[in-house]
């Protein structure tokens, strides 16, 4: 026993050692539980869910802090799940479980989003604020139903000025909505590649008809004309009918210009015309939306040609598509 | 052994690194672009504004930072993409602990340690989730502990203890409906609620039931309002033994747990492998009821339980107090229990109380500590003290 009395001053002492002044806990995974409950009741329709578990890393804070309204301090490295949801073989929408710090506690809020990253609705999964029922029986709840980050953004500086949420359930309801904004943020950027699959089938369907089948293909780095503004190509899809014909391609790009930040989808037919361009989440303003919707039905093929930022795009997605 | 495993698995993925994956994406740097922007060159002065709004400096900036930090609770410290597709929805952590513990009638301390990893993975495809794979599994030494499982051959000993190491087909009803096999924890009272597997934090499971994982099978789901979980095991626990036929039924239906109140109620039938008793059995039934509430930074937890051992009529109940800060990295809880039985004809009771507390250090350490005390102890036995301490490190 001697052996064992000199160890216990060396683990104390090591254990002093090591005692950091951070916040966490390391629990077992069987202690992992997938939102069931929530999932069925957010998608009342839906039948069945896909997990999509994700690393989250110090560069993903570098991207959530310049996107939100707030200092933040995150340090949710880790793996962290998506939940995609199905009905009828077709995504009704995701779920995405957070959990934040409130002043009872943890607050694990569950939130429904559709494709475009607007809200369909939240549940708690745990929250021991006593306020919580009280603000899920009034209009907020219903309130953030369609809202988007911007709209979310929006309503926060409004419930933080003292505006539409009652005094003591005010707290709460700007712990939901930094959650939801974290939320859209996080899931926009550590699921980019997953969303954007979710995202082209329906936008396939939507162009080509609704019996196409669309398949990932993996984009090579290929030399592109210099087009003078950010352009990134960031997935490709053939897009085939029900018989395996190629009818169609989709490619999708991010775009970074003076008024017009965000994704694109490119749909070109089989004989390389652009048939729809579309914007992410909605065009941001109507000179947008008319400089890229007037190269629909054309075909650009020289450079020399191009007049305006959208007609050089459409050229490098062109040019993308055509290349082997 | 062990460590020699333990040790070379960390050598191999520290020299194979997580890869950043294959290059999908080319960016197309700035060079053209003044004479060639006709539609879109002029600046407004709300395109300025919007510049600003996604890059400049964010307003709001300078809240407090700290009471929007929540760390991954189930942290995965091995790097796992460099696995490519098998580290789709995986989790894997190596999982270390050591165990301390005085009881103040041996004056003399027992010592345990564990060794082992916790594995995670969801299987998935395009339409959907169809199974969860979950192992656990520890090298298990304990030095003078007294008492000790039955599956150890005495106070000082190996085993290879295999804690929840099960295959859960959920393909069937999207998680309402799933079926279970390998090695399974009983799903009967208070367990079903949280996680006590390698903790001193427990709901009395084992001693109550004689037994707290086996291997079997189990239907299992989660509905609108209701969670369920229905087993039917070989009932020698850690390792499988038929000698003497036993098997035990369990299961336990409980309402939601994301509601403040949980009710359950669970049941137990069987005979339970013993290597030394004749027949080399021992029989248990329970009816157990659950109920708990959780609010605010307070929880109370409790169950009640009936039942037989052999020709002995028992009843056990417990109440749990547990208080959480609200990091919620921390919790101190007071436990209650009563142990009840007829030895024809005189009932015996043994009343305990348990102090303790859990504090993840960080999203590695864990370091835990509890005090046992006997109030009374059964037919006369010494109301005794036992203090344990718990340090875990998981990466």
């Amino acid at each position: 026993m001697n052996g064992i009395q000199r160890l216990i001053p060396i683990v104390v002492a090591f254990f002093m050692c090591v005692v950091l002044p951070e916040q966490a806990s390391a629990q077992a995974y069987c202690a992992l539980r997938d939102p069931v409950r929530e999932v069925y009741q957010l998608f009342p329709q839906g039948d069945r869910y896909r997990t999509l578990t994700a690393t989250v890393g110090p560069e993903h804070r570098e991207n959530l802090s310049q996107q939100l309204p707030f200092t933040i301090h995150f340090n949710e490295f880790g793996r962290h799940s998506l939940y995609e949801v199905f009905q009828s073989g077709r995504t009704a929408g995701i779920i995405h479980v957070r959990s934040e710090r409130g002043r009872w506690g943890l607050v694990e809020i569950c939130w429904a989003l559709d494709l475009n990253m607007k809200v369909l609705g939240f549940q708690f999964q745990r929250c021991r604020d006593p306020q919580a029922s009280k603000l899920m029986e009034g209009p907020f709840p219903q309130k953030l139903k369609g809202m988007g980050f911007d709209q979310l953004k929006q309503e926060l500086s409004l419930v933080e000025s003292g505006g539409e949420v009652p005094a003591d359930q005010r707290a709460l309801a700007i712990t939901i909505l930094k959650s939801g904004l974290k939320t859209i943020a996080l899931t926009e950027d550590v699921w980019r590649d997953e969303l954007s699959e979710m995202r082209a089938r329906p936008f396939a369907e939507s162009v080509f008809g609704s019996e196409v089948v669309s398949e990932s293909s993996e984009l090579q780095p290929i030399p592109v004309p210099e087009v003078g503004f950010k352009l990134e190509f960031k997935g490709e899809w053939a897009v085939r009918n029900k018989s395996g014909d190629s009818i169609g391609t989709l490619i999708l790009t991010s775009i970074d210009l003076a008024g017009l930040k965000g994704d694109l989808w490119w749909a070109i037919d089989s004989e390389r015309r652009l048939k729809r361009i579309d914007c992410q989440g909605g065009w941001p303003d109507e000179r947008s939306m008319t400089a890229f919707k007037q190269l629909e039905s054309r075909r650009i093929s020289d450079f020399s040609d191009c007049a305006t930022a959208a007609e050089l795009a459409a050229e490098a997605v062109l040019e993308q598509q055509e290349s082997p | 052994m062990v460590i020699v495993l333990i040790a070379l698995s960390i050598f191999v993925l520290s020299a194979f690194p997580a890869d950043s994956g294959v290059v999908n994406s080319i960016s197309v740097q700035p060079r053209l672009v003044t004479n060639l922007l006709p539609s879109l060159q002029e600046t407004a002065a709300d395109e300025s504004l919007i510049q600003d709004v996604l890059t400049g400096s964010p307003p709001g900036a300078g809240q407090p930072e700290q009471e929007w930090t929540v760390y991954d609770p189930f942290p995965s410290g091995i790097p796992l993409d460099w696995l490519g597709p098998v580290s789709d929805n995986l989790r894997f952590a190596i999982d270390l602990s050591g165990r301390f513990e005085w009881n103040s009638q041996r004056r003399e301390w027992g010592i345990s340690q564990f060794y082992g990893f916790d594995l995670f993975k969801v299987f998935s495809g395009k339409e959907g989730d169809w199974g969860t794979l979950l192992l656990q599994g520890f090298a298990t030494r304990i030095n003078n502990v007294q008492p000790h499982p039955w599956f150890f051959d005495g106070p000082t000993d190996w085993e290879f203890v295999y804690r929840i190491f099960n295959f859960n087909y959920t393909g069937l009803a999207g998680g309402r409906f799933n079926i279970k096999v390998g090695h399974f924890e009983m799903p009967f009272g208070l367990e079903m609620l949280i996680d006590t597997n390698g903790t001193l934090r427990n709901v009395d499971l084992a001693r109550n039931l004689g037994i707290k994982a086996d291997w079997g099978v189990t239907v299992n789901g989660v509905l609108e309002h209701v969670e369920y979980e229905i087993g039917l095991g070989r009932g020698s626990g850690n390792e499988w033994h038929a000698s003497g036929s036993p098997y035990e039924f369990v299961g336990r239906i409980g309402t939601s747990r994301s509601e403040p109140w949980v009710f359950g109620v669970s049941g137990f039938y069987g005979d339970l492998y013993r290597p030394n008793v004749p027949g080399n059995t021992i029989h248990r039934r329970r009816l157990g009821f659950d109920v708990s509430w959780f609010g605010a930074p307070v929880d109370i937890m409790s169950q009640i339980s009936f039942g037989l051992d052999g020709e002995d009529t028992v009843v056990n109940s417990l109440i749990e107090l547990g208080w959480r800060p609200a990091s919620e990295t921390t919790l101190f809880y007071l436990q209650l229990r009563q142990d009840s039985r007829q030895f024809d004809p005189e009932w015996s009771t043994q009343i305990q109380t348990r102090l303790g507390f859990q504090w993840a250090v960080d999203n590695h350490w864990v370091l835990s500590g509890e005090w046992v005390q006997n109030l009374t102890n059964y037919q006369s036995l010494p109301a005794d003290t036992t203090f344990r301490m718990q340090i875990r490190y998981r990466f």
